[in-house]
């Protein structure tokens, strides 16, 4: 009998996003200067396009592909994958946790990244802040400073509504 | 239910769309579930009548119905004996649907049925009053089986069978939505007639009448206390038969259940003695109904609830197999975990944060389908989720909903909008689970788009791609084999 199966491969998260961005080259070059990412895979189509690749980011796998590889114009085709610049923003955004995120943020706008809301502290616990990288996706870059209980969370966010009203 | 149903003869092979019609439209919402119902009904009773047939329900009747639906949604405890009690005899009555594949129905009669047979699944005939013989057309001949009042006979998937009431029957029955009928004298075509083989020992040992009350008293009675555990539970329980997903099982108990959900499946609750108070989480809040001996309740595919019975109570469970989750909260939809230590409960893995209209909907589907919990779960006073966090393996990932007070307030850019109003997602996930067909599976059922055939990769995971019903793309994966970690080629 075989061993019993292991759903995720070593290294790996239960799940991995997988980025489509215009210019995938000059993208790896950015989230290697502003994230840290490293780069473990790279596959280049005959044109030098970046059909697809392989980056880390901390402790988690990120793929991306260039949006004008074969790779890409074959989902483009099936109508279901194309850059944020061509759709005009993108419906899924990215928390990741690093060492320190004012100077991850201030690295990621010094490369060219646009700030959506500066790094403060959330009621969470987390001292956060948002940009929008110069490809068209989201990123909240947060440190985690305190531990709040999350049904604390939820009653904080709460109020916060209420008293917006 | 004051009024008969228009009755069919059990075995009329005309029943079957009309049964497939009303259980296919019970999980639809209320307002939809009412314009189709009555359209298709109107359909079905018109084709009927061309062809000499009568419909199951009469137009009252579905009013009657429908009305019960609204003031109870999720919620309606069949009493089975009263409806047995004003039906005609040699007619069926049609009560819920369990599963995809079941309809609970009750039936009663004093005469020889047609044969019939059920494609899709096997058949639980419970015998509530009476007794009937059934005769079942098996691969080694004719086998007669004896079922008395208080037990139960099921019958295999593809199996012909009739039943003459000794002198009559009223049971429930769980019956696949398939089901073909015949008048001849033996419904087989005459290469199958011969008797090949002797009956099977398997085949006679399921064609033997399970006695219920019997079955209980071959387990302890279950008295339920703060130091109940698990274990406990199970050894009270003695499971009797399997039909289709569900572990048909008896189980007598005093005192408290914990709260419990099948995130695959409807459960079937019938009271055989006593009784209990069963409450369920439905969208309205906590909802509690009187289960009496003799009352059905079809428990809804993910829906908590939990039972109180003050004094013994004997039940029959239809469970879906591997499928229960416990909680002992007060309130088991939000888990109170506190985020502990920094270092190992805070995800470090980048966390995806998806937009979603009607993200309510969607904390359910990434529930049942991959098999997320919910580690925190915002809602507006309108019923909007503004944000949930859910676990999905080892990775956090968070959902808001952009029509939400908390988004609009927060993103004056239009920055958190869903997929569709993008026309598109640049983002895909990828998601590994232990059985990528099987998750799938479901994702299609649950309403998703098939983007990617499951097929074996080169990467060496067996694959396939979904896009969800709210425009989210996921490409769900499990190793093909127990692989190493991945090397950068």
């Amino acid at each position: 009998m075989a061993s019993k199966m292991k759903s995720i491969p070593k290294g790996w998260h239960s799940v991995t996003p997988f980025l489509c961005v215009k210019d995938a080259a000059r993208a790896i070059e950015f989230y290697s200067k502003a994230f840290g990412a490293t780069e473990l895979q790279r596959i280049e189509e005959a044109d030098g396009k970046v059909n697809h690749a392989l980056l880390k980011i901390g402790d988690s796998m990120v793929r991306l592909s260039d949006d004008s590889s074969k790779h890409v114009a074959e989902w483009v085709a099936k109508g279901w994958s194309r850059s944020p610049q061509s759709l005009g923003g993108t419906p899924v955004h990215f928390y990741v946790y690093v060492e320190d995120s004012d100077a991850v943020f201030k690295r990621a706008i010094a490369a060219g990244a646009k700030a959506m809301e500066p790094v403060t502290d959330k009621e969470w616990g987390d001292r956060l802040g948002s940009l929008t990288d110069p490809f068209g996706h989201i990123w909240m870059i947060a440190t985690h400073e305190r531990d709040v209980p999350i049904e604390e969370v939820s009653k904080k966010r709460a109020g916060v509504g209420r008293a917006a009203n | 239910m004051a009024k008969p149903d228009a009755s069919l003869p059990t075995s009329d092979p005309r029943l079957a769309a009309i049964l497939r019609i009303a259980g296919e439209l019970r999980d639809l919402p209320r307002a939809d579930f009412r314009n189709r119902l009555k359209a298709d009904l109107a359909a079905q009773s018109k084709e009927l009548e061309s062809v000499g047939g009568k419909p199951l329900f009469t137009h009252d009747d579905i009013e009657e119905r429908l009305k019960q639906l609204e003031e109870q949604p999720n919620f309606i405890v069949h009493d089975v004996r009263a409806a047995l009690s004003d039906l005609p005899d040699m007619s069926m009555r049609f009560l819920d649907s369990v599963n995809d594949n079941h309809l609970l129905i009750v039936s009663r009669g004093d005469k020889r049925t047609h044969w019939e047979r059920h494609l899709g699944g096997d058949e639980m005939i419970y015998v509530m009053d009476g007794e009937t013989e059934i005769v079942t057309l098996t691969d080694g001949g004719p086998v007669q089986s004896t079922i008395h009042a208080g037990s139960m006979f099921i019958c295999p998937e593809g199996l012909w069978h009739r039943l003459t009431p000794r002198p009559f029957v009223s049971a429930l029955y769980l019956t696949p939505r398939r089901t073909e009928g015949s008048e001849a004298k033996d419904p087989r075509p005459k290469s199958e007639r011969v008797a090949r083989r002797p009956v099977r020992r398997t085949t006679a040992a399921k064609l033997q009448e399970h006695d219920l009350r019997a079955a209980l008293r071959e387990v302890p009675h279950l008295n339920i206390t703060a130091d109940t555990t698990g274990e406990d539970a199970n050894a009270a329980v003695r499971n009797v038969a399997k039909i289709g997903n569900l572990t048909l099982g008896v189980m007598s108990y005093t005192g408290q259940t914990p709260w419990e959900r099948h995130p695959d499946g409807d459960e079937l609750l019938l009271a055989l003695d006593g009784e209990l108070d069963i409450t369920t989480l439905t969208d309205d809040g906590p909802v509690t109904r009187k289960l009496r001996a003799g009352e059905a309740f079809v428990c809804p595919q993910g829906l908590w609830h939990r039972q109180f019975a003050e004094k013994s109570v004997s039940m029959l469970y239809g469970t879906p197999v591997d499928s229960s989750e416990n909680s002992d909260a007060d309130d088991p939809r939000v888990v109170a975990e506190k985020v502990a230590a920094p270092a190992a409960p805070v995800s470090r893995s980048i966390m995806p944060f998806l937009y979603i209209e009607g993200a309510a909907k969607a904390v359910e589907f990434y529930r049942s389908v991959f098999g997320a919990t919910v580690l925190m779960r915002d809602e507006e006073p309108s019923g909007i989720v503004s944000h949930a966090m859910l676990k999905m393996g080892d990775t956090t990932v968070m959902l808001s909903d952009p029509s939400s007070r908390d988004v609009k307030q927060n993103d004056v850019n239009r920055l958190s909008r869903p997929p569709r109003s993008y026309g598109g997602s640049p983002v895909h996930l990828y998601i590994y689970v232990a059985d990528v067909d099987d998750v799938v599976r479901r994702a299609l059922a649950a309403g998703a788009k098939a983007i990617d055939q499951v097929e074996d990769r080169d990467w060496g995971d067996r694959c396939g791609g979904i896009e969800d019903p709210w425009g989210h793309v996921w490409f769900v994966g499990t190793p093909l084999k127990d692989v190493p970690p991945k090397d950068s080629n």
